[in-house]
């Protein structure tokens, strides 16, 4: 039906490449997010999908059709762009209207498929109105509408909420999700925001100096990035990287919230749930789990109220850790950082491609910086 | 706070907003106000600008006005020129903007060379064009020539004198409108024509519902200033025809000036003078009550 097929896709501004051999499906009715830092080419795929900047090399096929030279009316999709970009002129009826007419659609179905679409997304009360006297999310609504009411296969949006408040954001994702469901319709969405992607995508495509870094589902970015860069792009804080001496060649990668401090008294704080599970596992003397032992000291800290972030430095580093305790760790206090080895991510130093932990092991002797995490006097005192 | 303020003060804070407005409003009075309240007096007195005695003759001006014929040819010349000169500069200007709305080097040199009349003294561009419409020397009768047509007697010919004019005053605004509407043309946003393209909006529908609507406060503020522009033409007038032949160009501000300035009959001309002013100034009104309703101001 509406698959969109990326073969191959360049893309040249007067001489600067900013979109370099791009290879992507989407599949019919997915929510695919496309999401990666500022100028790393989101928009630039997003308008060539719709037909707005023409592709300098390469194929795109919505469908069985393939439609580098199809006028963007004629792709049977619609897009929802960042500043809204209604008709400042016409009201809501005639903004939502306007496509319809230029379908020749007849008049009695225009005005039925209005009232439903304005019923849906909330809007019945104010179709005569013009649109400079709507508010942020109201015009947002216009906007989706004008795209819905043409029943498109694709729907395109590029940063649709980004000009909206916090709140307002919530509910409009929530919103979207729900429309996906309802459509069936492929969505293509850009954002910037690596939150907004995993809470709304099936698929996310993360991309980085107009190249696809790695597309995958939410969770399977999250547990296996594909690189440093996918690694620290998702996630908050990012993933912290240390490159220790006695790996010469590679990099580790540790979660924020994978980090486990635990204070000199020997109350454990963060990653303590987690903690308390494998608790009989460390007190098998025969083979307790492995990891990285340090000692650090908190060098400051974020109370954010269900979470707090602290900033901690070890002879491997300075850390990132986010702890779910409700007990605060205070400035300059010394603590005990525990790492264990399933929670380590390895990454080429160079390239920044993921490492594999057997080959890690099969590079270096790992071992020398491993030791087993039994500490029975900390971890019997445990934590709140 | 209140309390804190002392008696000085009390007084002087109700004053303050007229003193800092006072010397504009000086200066409205003395040379907006004062001349026209001056000129509505003088247009109820008989005066040859010499005489130490203005006598008061009441409506005797205004009755002689109406009924003088070649007042009335006057009116309609102004009329005539006014709505040409407007419609067709308007019309030239958009369809020239339109076109000259895009990037490149090519599109700034046509802007430019299109402009430069505007910035040219009036006189040297009423010279200019006289010597171009000389019926045996000129320019113009030499093109309508080589393309076969009949030459045309231009300004020495009672139908053809006023259209002269207008073709003079066309072509030195027209620089002037494109440019302003360049201007408003760039203030549209992109998005909204990427969005009718998505809607698969035609090409003159787009111009008709979308451009033409976002351009709507450029069109209003070019369509008040160049009537009340062409309602004062004067300088072609004077250097090219001094009215003539036969009355055929004379407009309402040369009419004004001939009378006070040649024939000192300044009584007559201040009556004019306020005709002028209040045909002015119903058209601006009349533009602004049916016309800006239209008009979409973001
Ligand atoms: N019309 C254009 N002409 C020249 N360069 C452009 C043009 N449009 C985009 N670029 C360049 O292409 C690159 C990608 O731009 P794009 O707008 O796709 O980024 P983005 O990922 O959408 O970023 P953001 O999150 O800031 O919106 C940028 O380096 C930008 O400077
Ligand atoms: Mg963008």
């Amino acid at each position: 039906m509406a698959e969109v097929v990326l073969k191959q896709i360049v893309k040249t501004f007067d001489r600067q490449t900013v979109i370099q051999q791009l290879d992507l499906t989407i599949s019919n009715g997915s929510f695919t997010v496309l999401v990666g830092p500022s100028g790393c080419g989101k928009t630039t795929t997003l308008r060539m999908i719709a037909g707005l900047e023409t592709v300098t090399e390469g194929e795109i096929w919505i469908g069985d059709q393939k439609v580098n030279d199809l006028p963007p009316g004629k792709r049977d999709l619609a897009m929802v762009f960042q500043n809204y970009a209604l008709y400042p002129t016409m009201t809501v009826k005639e903004n939502i209207e306007f496509g319809l007419k230029n379908r020749k659609v007849r008049k009695e179905e225009r005005e039925q498929l209005i009232r439903e679409i304005a019923e849906i997304v909330g809007l019945s009360d104010y179709l005569q109105r013009k649109p400079s006297t709507l508010s942020g999310g109201q015009r947002q609504r216009v906007a989706l509408a004008r795209a819905m009411v043409k029943k498109p296969k694709v729907f395109l949006m590029d940063e649709p909420l980004s000009n909206l408040d916090a709140t307002l954001r919530h509910q409009m994702r929530t919103e979207l999700i729900e429309l996906h469901k309802q459509l069936g319709a492929t969505f293509i969405y850009v954002t910037h925001d690596q939150v907004e992607a995993m809470s709304m995508g099936d698929q996310i495509v993360v991309m980085d100096r107009g190249r696809i870094q790695q597309t995958a589902s939410p969770m399977e970015l999250y547990q296996e990035p594909a690189n440093r860069f996918v690694a620290r792009f998702i996630g908050t804080p990012s993933m912290n990287i240390l490159t220790l001496p006695d790996l010469p060649g590679l990099q580790l990668g540790i979660r924020p919230e994978r980090v486990m401090l635990i204070r000199e008294d020997g109350s454990a704080f963060s990653f303590h749930a987690e903690w308390q599970r494998t608790k009989p596992d460390l007190q098998r003397a025969d083979n307790p789990p492995e990891g990285i032992s340090a000692e650090g000291v908190i060098l400051g800290r974020e109370v954010l109220g269900a979470e707090t972030l602290y900033k901690v430095q070890t002879q491997l580093g300075a850390f990132a850790v986010k702890s779910h305790s409700d007990l605060l760790l205070n400035q300059d206090e010394k603590v005990l950082v525990r790492l264990r080895k399933q929670d380590l991510y390895f990454f080429d130093a160079a390239a920044g491609q993921r490492v594999r932990e057997q080959d890690a092991f099969a590079r270096h002797a790992l071992e020398a910086i491993l030791s087993p995490l039994t500490e029975p006097a900390v971890l019997g005192v445990g934590g709140r | 706070m209140n309390q804190q303020m002392s008696i000085l003060e009390r007084l002087w804070m109700p004053v303050r907003p007229y003193l800092f407005v006072l010397p504009a409003l000086l200066v409205f009075l003395a040379f907006f106000l004062y001349p026209i309240g001056y000129m509505i007096y003088l247009s109820f007195t008989s005066w040859n600008f010499i005489s130490p005695d203005k006598e008061f003759v009441g409506i005797a001006n205004y009755l002689e006005l109406f009924a003088e014929p070649e007042f009335h040819q006057v009116l309609f010349n102004t009329f005539l020129y006014t709505l040409l000169t407007v419609s067709l500069s308007l019309g030239i200007s958009l369809l020239l903007a339109l076109w000259l709305n895009r990037r490149g080097s090519l599109y700034g040199i046509v802007q430019g060379a299109i402009f430069s009349p505007y910035i040219i003294s009036l006189v040297s561009v009423s010279l200019l064009w006289m010597w171009m419409m000389d019926p045996r020397y000129g320019l113009l009768n030499w093109v309508l020539n080589w393309f076969g047509l009949p030459p045309s007697k231009w300004l020495t010919d009672t139908d053809s004198a006023i259209y002269g004019l207008i073709l003079v005053s066309v072509w030195k605004i027209v620089g002037y409108n494109t440019l302003v509407f360049i201007a408003g043309l760039q203030s549209i946003p992109r998005e909204i024509y990427e969005a009718a393209a998505m809607d698969r909006s035609p090409v003159w529908r787009t111009f008709s519902k979308i451009t033409i609507p976002m351009l709507s406060p450029t069109l209003f503020f070019l369509l008040v200033i160049n009537t009340i522009n062409s309602f004062q033409v004067f300088d072609t007038v004077q250097v090219m025809t001094q009215g003539g032949p036969v009355n055929s160009t004379n407009m309402l501000v040369y009419y004004i000036y001939e009378n006070g300035f040649d024939f000192f009959k300044i009584g007559y001309a201040s009556a004019a003078g306020v005709v002028l002013l209040l045909i002015v100034g119903i058209l601006t009104v009349f533009h602004f009550l049916f016309l800006s309703k239209r008009v979409h101001y973001r």
